[in-house]
């Protein structure tokens, strides 16, 4: 890379205020915002009233529901990186090999990534209506007789259900990522391999997995952190439904603000849910600047 | 010489693929179906599998029952308005830290890294408090400078990497011919990236389109809603017509998947950069 040349006029400074700025206004103004609100006890539409230190999270700790969304938003986190990344890492074994339609099939499994999650959270409210929709269709139809599962408005059916719609829209990104792993492991190690008469297992297990591990960190990073951006699937669902089963940090915070006008707590949280975003964030700096430096 | 466990194996693998392919493609297939269907025949119990009729004519009807159209709109004016912008902020930022060594470089760059992923929902409130301190409340601007921002990042690192790949020589040739580097960058080094810069907009593009929380909070008009929060409100809880629903769905989301898809090769090679040995 064109390392070597300092350039001594402030010239080149100007080619970086449009960055600056924009991010300064869009992301660095309100994340600094948040957390000096979070200080204060605000009104509805978070302006600042008077200074109350850490009062907003103390009553935060204190409310039932926070316990219970963290749970919730860890089961969700869990739940989904784990599945996900399992399930991509077996198509992404796959994808790795020629066969006929592998074209066709790659289009398919990461056709969900370009689309909304809103959209598709519509499509799935509809497929998991209780009696016109597709999923106890297709359950009808496999079991004989008539389905009529509530999936979003039960307590025991409502998260898996949502967490299964978060899967699926996980599994296209972590399918690429894992096969771009795959193809840039040297085919003369795997021949060695062969040759050493390692069969397929013992190929990935000594072979494959290891040289795929920074890659599978770096997309259960990326992944967690995605998970901040699930609010329309549940929103779209269940609003956090029913009951608060399904709401996570991010159904909870908008909550807060929008509907029980609790701005203090929703700050609070937002600080957060800024924290545990940032420090994974930072783990993705450090895991993936080594090279790029 | 094939063993049997190989070609179990390759078998196992097959059958899982087909049947991924099939569950990804399922929802949309559901919606391409629905869309086709008259609303009686969607709300029957157990759901028809391939529509009775095949009503062409929902796709036509639909803009006329709701304001589809002007939806789709809105999102065109946003996405268009966060595209640009991040453009406009990524192009030049992306060729200096590709060129050029100077203090504060480094911190640039990690502070760059480390909003990549960052993601709206924790500064909503104070984005909300900041657009009605400003009076921007139910305004496209509002819209398109925090979309455009949560996506500059991956915009810079999208620039650095395509101008990577252009040689220095190129501009210190015109430069030698007497004009100005911010000139050769316009006149020379931006004709040859238009890969970059139509990844660029894409990516942020398709981001814009796409989303959903901000636009559902800082607009409060009906009639300027995007895409998705005007779809959201159409569907109530009975009397949803699905059938337009599911047809709006697919226009709305089939151009810009197909667009995304072009682009996702220089998107995970930049995600992944780090990672791969």
């Amino acid at each position: 890379m064109n390392k070597n040349k300092v350039f001594k006029t402030a010239g080149i400074y100007i080619y970086l205020v449009p960055a600056t700025v924009l991010m300064g206004v869009g992301i660095f103004i309100p994340i600094i915002n948040v957390f000096i609100n979070s200080l204060y006890k605000c009104n509805a539409v978070g302006k600042r009233l008077e200074f109350v230190g850490f009062q907003n999270f103390i009553k935060l700790f204190q409310s039932d529901l926070f316990l219970q969304v963290m749970r919730q938003t860890l089961i969700w986190t869990v739940s989904m990186v784990v599945i996900a990344t399992f399930i991509a890492l077996i198509a992404a074994l796959v994808l790795d090999r020629r066969f006929p339609g592998r074209a066709t099939a790659r289009i398919f499994i990461f056709l969900p990534w370009g689309i909304s999650f809103v959209f598709t959270s519509i499509i799935w409210k509809l497929m998991y209506d209780q009696f016109y929709g597709h999923v106890n269709g297709f359950l009808t139809f496999i079991f004989q007789r008539q389905v009529n599962i509530p999936w979003l408005g039960s307590a025991q059916t409502a998260f898996p259900a949502l967490i299964w719609v978060g899967i699926f829209l996980t599994i296209p990104f972590t399918t690429i990522m894992i096969l771009s792993g795959l193809q840039s492991i040297p085919q003369e190690i795997l021949e060695a391999a062969n040759i050493d008469g390692a069969g397929p297992f013992q190929r990935f297990l000594h072979v494959i997995f290891p040289l795929l591990k920074p890659v599978l960190v770096v997309a259960t990073i990326i992944n967690v952190i995605y998970i901040f951006n699930s609010f329309p699937i549940i929103w779209i669902l269940t609003v956090g439904g029913p009951a608060n089963l399904t709401d996570t940090i991010t159904t909870y915070i908008y909550k807060l603000a929008f509907s029980y006008l609790d701005m203090g707590s929703a700050a609070a949280l937002s600080v957060i849910g800024c924290i545990i975003l940032m420090s994974f964030s930072f783990l993705f700096v450090i895991l993936t600047s080594k090279e790029v430096f | 010489m094939k063993s049997v466990s190989t070609n179990v194996f390759k078998l196992t693998g097959y059958i899982f693929i087909v049947l991924l392919v099939v569950i990804m493609f399922f929802p949309y297939f559901i919606a391409l179906i629905t869309s086709f269907k008259s609303l009686p025949e969607i709300y029957t119990s157990p759901p028809t599998w391939i529509p009775e009729e095949f009503h062409f004519k929902n796709y036509a009807e639909m803009f006329r029952a709701l304001p589809i159209g002007k939806s789709l709109f809105n999102s065109l004016i946003i996405a268009t308005g966060s595209s640009l912008l991040a453009l406009f902020c990524a192009i030049p930022a992306g060729y200096v830290l590709s060129r050029f060594t100077f203090p504060g470089r480094r911190i640039f760059m990690y502070t760059v890294l480390m909003i990549v992923m960052f993601s709206p929902v924790v500064i909503i409130i104070s984005l909300f408090g900041l657009m009605n301190k400003y009076r921007l409340l139910d305004t496209f601007i509002a819209l398109i400078i925090p979309n455009a921002a949560l996506t500059l990042s991956f915009c810079i690192w999208m620039s650095i990497a395509f101008f990577s790949s252009i040689p220095e020589s190129l501009e210190e040739a015109a430069m030698i011919d007497g004009c100005s580097r911010f000139v050769a960058l316009v006149r020379i080094i931006l004709p040859i990236s238009l890969p970059g810069i139509a990844s660029i907009i894409v990516f942020s593009f398709v981001r814009a389109w796409n989303e959903f929380l901000m636009a559902n909070t800082l607009l409060s008009s009906h009639e300027k809603f995007p895409a998705t929060v005007a779809f959201y409100f159409f569907v109530g809880y009975r009397g949803t017509l699905w059938h337009y629903m599911c047809g709006s769905i697919l226009v709305a989301a089939v151009p810009t998947a197909v667009l995304f898809l072009f682009i996702q090769k220089w998107l995970v090679s930049g995600l992944t950069m780090g990672a791969i040995k």
